[in-house]
């Protein structure tokens, strides 16, 4: 198993991917968004479009009819990122069917607080049009006030609760 | 200038080929540094591994400083880049939320997709669970939408907020991080003897704070490129006539938007049948598709003109502005006018004025003292006079008939 590469390496990496999809898109990375669109893709495939397309939170994303997910930038951007992931684990011999948690906790319980965990993440990221990715990277490097407000109310939240989530990962 | 997209440079089409190669290296790079592991994540909440605010923060003073110096250099219209829309309430929530998700799931959405695709089941798990958050806010939308959209302040940066150059923006913010990578390095060294900073990072270091002193030094560059306006004298090209436009309209041409620039009380009074209102701010964010032909109207043509420079530095080839703005249209399609004494060449100019006029709902009169037809009338000359009086006086007659 190879070691991690320094972080501030890959920070300046990723730095530059997202420069270059400023410079060649004209808009950054993103993650949640891609969600989106899949709940979007799907919901339309259950109700059928018009019935999905009338309501105001999933219009956006079946505009002009539609609903193939891979019309949608940010959907091919994560796929780009699973087949990234899957490729650097592979070569530095770290790709391992697992379940990773805290020592203290069965890997049913880890399902559960993951599961948990990813719903208020959905929400969140919905709520604040953005996540990690799109809001407080992308969103913060072009300074918009409203992602340094995401970025300052994300971490102070995981500060003020990290206490009583300790035997989870501690 | 760049972004390519927005400059026609590159298609759509192209735009969604980068998508994947985009995301394999910001994947790859999340992988490397590893970002694909819940429990180190998690580490950052209390105080034991800080992969994830350096791997963050460097990308973020990377992009940031990148954007700024490539913006200065006129090489980025930033204008032209996507900026996420600030609504203060809806984000501060939303962060809270995302945070207290952050810790529980010991991932975020990018990096569950990196474990996910490493093998981590648990990555799996979050993966389904943010489905499943925004299934519930989709849900929950009509209660939600309140605070959705409640304190909307648009496109703002934190430069605009506090009323500073970008410059300074910029410069404080690398500071803060720089400052910030020193400490959580004292921090890792308490275990060990000597201090671990590579001759690699002290190059990033002295490369990222020599940026930013520099930034402080140049501010920001609001891009106006003076060549292409100068270089683009108005020919023929950039007008189209009302006759011309109202045959376009008449055949219901598809790949025509006509487009109306004057306050919405002169909209309602009336337009050009098949204009859409709207303003040249929305024009800056809204794209229009680029295959089509754009004709701007205003009363002075002025505003027509900025919507035509707008247009063509988004990549429109074909804009046009309503010669004489919308009193051409009064003048010659809603009431065409045929002097008592017509030339030949005028009447047969009348002739399809007057068929375009009736189509339109218009009265067109023939017979007309020849002092009540302006000079140049048929002959395509630009008409005299103050174009918004007229356009007024032949709007407010327009009224009268009930048109």
């Amino acid at each position: 198993m190879t070691r991690y590469s320094d972080p501030y390496l890959c920070g300046v990496g990723i730095g530059v991917v997202l420069l270059a999809a400023y410079v060649l898109v004209g808009h950054g990375l993103g993650a949640s968004g891609a969600f989106s669109s899949v709940v979007a893709a799907g919901t339309a495939a259950v109700q059928g479009v018009p019935t999905a397309a009338s309501s105001p939170a999933l219009a956006p994303y079946l505009d002009h009819g539609v609903t193939s997910p891979l019309r949608d930038w940010l959907v091919l951007e994560l796929l780009g990122v699973l087949a990234g992931g899957f490729a650097s684990a592979l070569i530095a011999g770290r790709y391992r069917r697992t379940i990773e948690r805290g020592p203290a906790v069965s890997s049913s319980m880890r399902i559960v607080t993951a599961v948990a965990g990813g719903m208020l993440m959905g929400l969140g990221a919905k709520l604040a049009r953005g996540c990690t990715s799109g809001q407080a990277l992308t969103g913060g490097a072009l300074l918009s006030v409203g992602s340094w407000v995401f970025i300052a109310c994300c971490f102070a939240a995981g500060y003020l609760l990290a206490p009583l989530a300790r035997r989870l990962w501690r | 200038m760049m972004p390519l997209t927005e400059t026609g440079v590159l298609a759509l089409s192209g735009a969604l080929w980068m998508a994947p190669l985009l995301g394999f290296a910001f994947g790859f790079l999340l992988e490397r540094a590893g970002l694909a592991h819940a429990p180190r994540l998690a580490g950052q909440f209390y105080f034991t591994d800080f992969t994830v605010f350096k791997v963050l923060f460097t990308a973020l003073v990377t992009a940031m400083l990148g954007a700024f110096w490539l913006n200065r250099l006129g090489l980025l219209d930033l204008e032209l880049v996507y900026l996420p829309e600030t609504f203060v309430v809806a984000q501060a929530i939303g962060g809270a939320l995302f945070g207290a998700g952050f810790l529980l799931s010991g991932l975020c959405p990018g990096t569950s997709c990196v474990a996910a695709a490493s093998g981590r089941l648990d990555g799996l798990a979050v993966i389904g669970g943010i489905l499943l958050g925004v299934l519930v806010f989709n849900a929950a939308f009509d209660l939600i939408s309140p605070i959705y959209s409640a304190t909307a302040l648009g496109r703002i940066t934190l430069a605009q907020l506090a009323g500073v150059s970008t410059g300074v923006i910029v410069s404080a913010l690398t500071a803060a991080a720089l400052g910030g990578f020193i400490v959580l390095n004292r921090i890792r060294r308490e275990g060990s003897a000597t201090a671990i900073v590579s001759a690699r990072n002290r190059v990033l270091l002295a490369t990222a704070t020599t940026l930013a002193l520099a930034a402080v030094l140049f501010g920001s560059r609001t891009s106006v490129e003076a060549s292409p306006l100068v270089a683009g004298l108005p020919s023929e090209r950039d007008y189209i006539s009302a006759i011309d436009l109202g045959e376009r309209i008449a055949q219901e041409d598809p790949t025509l938007r006509v487009i109306d620039l004057r306050d919405d009380a002169a909209f309602a009074r009336f337009h050009i049948p098949g204009a859409t209102r709207t303003t040249l701010a929305a024009l800056a964010t809204d794209p229009l598709p680029l295959e089509i032909t754009v004709v701007v109207y205003d009363d002075t043509g002025v505003t027509a003109a900025q919507a035509q420079a707008l247009l063509h530095r988004r990549g429109h080839a074909s804009v046009r502005v309503l010669r004489q703005g919308l009193y051409e249209w009064i003048a010659r399609v809603q009431e065409p006018r045929l002097a008592a004494d017509a030339t030949m060449e005028e009447r047969q100019a009348f002739e399809r004025a007057a068929t375009l006029s009736r189509f339109f709902g218009g009265v067109p009169q023939a017979g007309v003292p020849r002092a009540s037809v302006p000079i140049g009338y048929w002959t395509g000359a630009a008409a005299d006079g103050t174009p918004r009086a007229q356009t007024t006086n032949a709007v407010a007659a327009v009224r009268r008939r009930g048109c």
